[in-house]
């Protein structure tokens, strides 16, 4: 008796798009816990999980549960038996951790600015634009010298990398699009079937990016 | 290849204490490269070989003509460089688990950076606030996890236990009263430094006691 995974998140993209992508590149049964009231997570099912790391989002497997988003990743590869999608060999798995490196800088620099102070998001905003541009810049002259961000085959941090370019297409489309290796990238990742098909499920998560009422941008 | 490979980073603990207590506990022929002042580094990124990296920054890793980047990329590195990839999770659950801890902790550096960064005609008056708001509560996510486990994925040592040595230690540096409290990281803490190679290093003139952090732009370290 197989039990579905179930992947817990705010009912936003967010940390949890990837991994929905994720899921669906693995073609994984699982059902989704989307909270979209905070009552119904803090103080409720919060309170479910015994475990000190218990955050959003997380994977629960029937027993077990998976929190870190990054975990989560580890967790599904091992399960679906696609351990090569965390780094085939010894150089692949060390420029995944690279590039989740070089990721996370992203990330706190966008971040940091979307859930940053409100009243001087307009003014900051091009100095962020500048700031992420970089990292974009860097990726893409990455791709230009392979295949995939760690080499010719793809790893889950190439999911990571394409909602980062997914919602940059819609807040500052010209950081992207100026930038033709990361447009072909997130085309190429765009027409995987599975991935294809998950674009137009009504399931799948449009907008917003980012948490409403918290975030300048969403 | 039997050359030594190069750490190269700021003259501080930072990002690359951690690895190096890793180098001295891989037993690998090491140089610890340390950049003084902002202009060495400028000369080294501005020339031949860094300067062709697109994703070069500090900590590196210098491995005859290999160069590697990003301090979590390093530990993935060097644990097969000295054959050791045990040290990187034996199985899916210890990588699973490490990878949870190592989310976990990077979420308390980032805080602690955040608190030590608090604008200096602030940092007085907010930074007990802060603490007790941003910074504690991680850590005792992290202190409550180690409670009865011998390291951070259970049984076997892996990378992610030099960083959270690094983390206590900032704490325990920091907040010495409270650090006491958090009995998981401070018995983690204490089994970690007694390690024969962490505990020779620990005395050795190779060692950096301090700065955590760069004097001058952060308000401690």
């Amino acid at each position: 008796m197989e039990n579905k995974l179930i992947l817990g998140y705010w009912a936003i993209r967010g940390l949890a798009q990837p991994i929905r992508m994720f899921l669906e590149y693995l073609e994984l049964p699982y059902e989704e816990k989307r909270y979209t009231d905070p009552q119904e997570w803090f103080g409720k099912d919060d309170q479910t999980f015994n475990s000190p790391f218990t955050n959003l989002p997380y994977l629960k497997d029937g027993n077990h549960t998976v929190f870190e988003s990054d975990a989560i990743y580890y967790y599904l590869a091992h399960k679906a038996s696609k351990v090569e999608l965390l780094g085939k060999d010894a150089i692949q798995q060390t420029l995944v951790a690279t590039i989740r490196g070089v990721i996370t800088d992203l990330k706190a620099s966008f971040l940091g600015w979307t859930y940053g102070n409100k009243e001087t998001a307009e003014a900051k905003k091009e100095d962020m634009l500048k700031e992420t541009g970089e990292f974009f810049r860097a990726f893409n002259t990455t791709l230009e010298r392979s295949t995939w961000l760690t080499g010719d085959t793809i790893t889950y941090v190439d999911f990571v990398l394409w909602e980062y370019i997914d919602e940059f297409l819609v807040l500052a489309p010209e950081v992207i699009t100026s930038k033709p290796k990361l447009v072909e990238f997130h085309n190429r990742i765009s027409e995987f079937p599975q991935i294809k098909k998950y674009l137009e499920n009504p399931n799948y998560i449009k907008r917003p990016f980012n948490s409403p009422p918290y975030a300048v941008f969403f | 290849m039997g050359d030594k490979v190069v750490l190269g980073y700021w003259a501080i603990r930072g990002l690359a204490q951690p690895l190096r207590f890793y180098l001295e506990y891989l037993e690998l022929p090491y140089e610890d490269k340390r950049y003084y002042k902002p202009e060495e580094w400028f000369i080294d990124v501005s020339s031949a070989p860094l300067n062709q990296h697109v994703l070069v920054n500090l900590p590196y890793i210098k491995d005859g003509d290999e160069l590697v980047f990003e301090s979590q990329a390093l530990y993935v590195y060097l644990a097969y460089r000295a054959n050791k990839p045990e040290l990187l999770g034996q199985n899916p659950k210890e990588q699973v688990t490490l990878a949870s801890v190592r989310g976990v902790l990077q979420d308390l550096f980032k805080s602690l950076i955040s608190l030590f960064t608090i604008p200096e005609d602030q940092y007085e008056a907010r930074k007990d606030d802060f603490f007790n708001s941003e910074v504690i509560w991680i850590a005792e996510k992290l202190s409550k996890f180690l409670e009865n486990r011998k390291w951070a994925v259970g049984d076997n040592l892996t990378y992610i236990d030099f960083q959270l040595f690094e983390a206590e230690e900032i704490l325990r540096n920091y907040k010495p009263d409270t650090f006491t409290t958090l009995v998981g990281l401070k018995t983690h803490n204490e089994s970690f430094a007694n390690l024969p190679a962490i505990k020779h290093y620990l005395s050795s003139d190779k060692m950096i006691a301090r700065p955590f952090y760069p004097p001058g732009m952060y308000r401690w370290g």
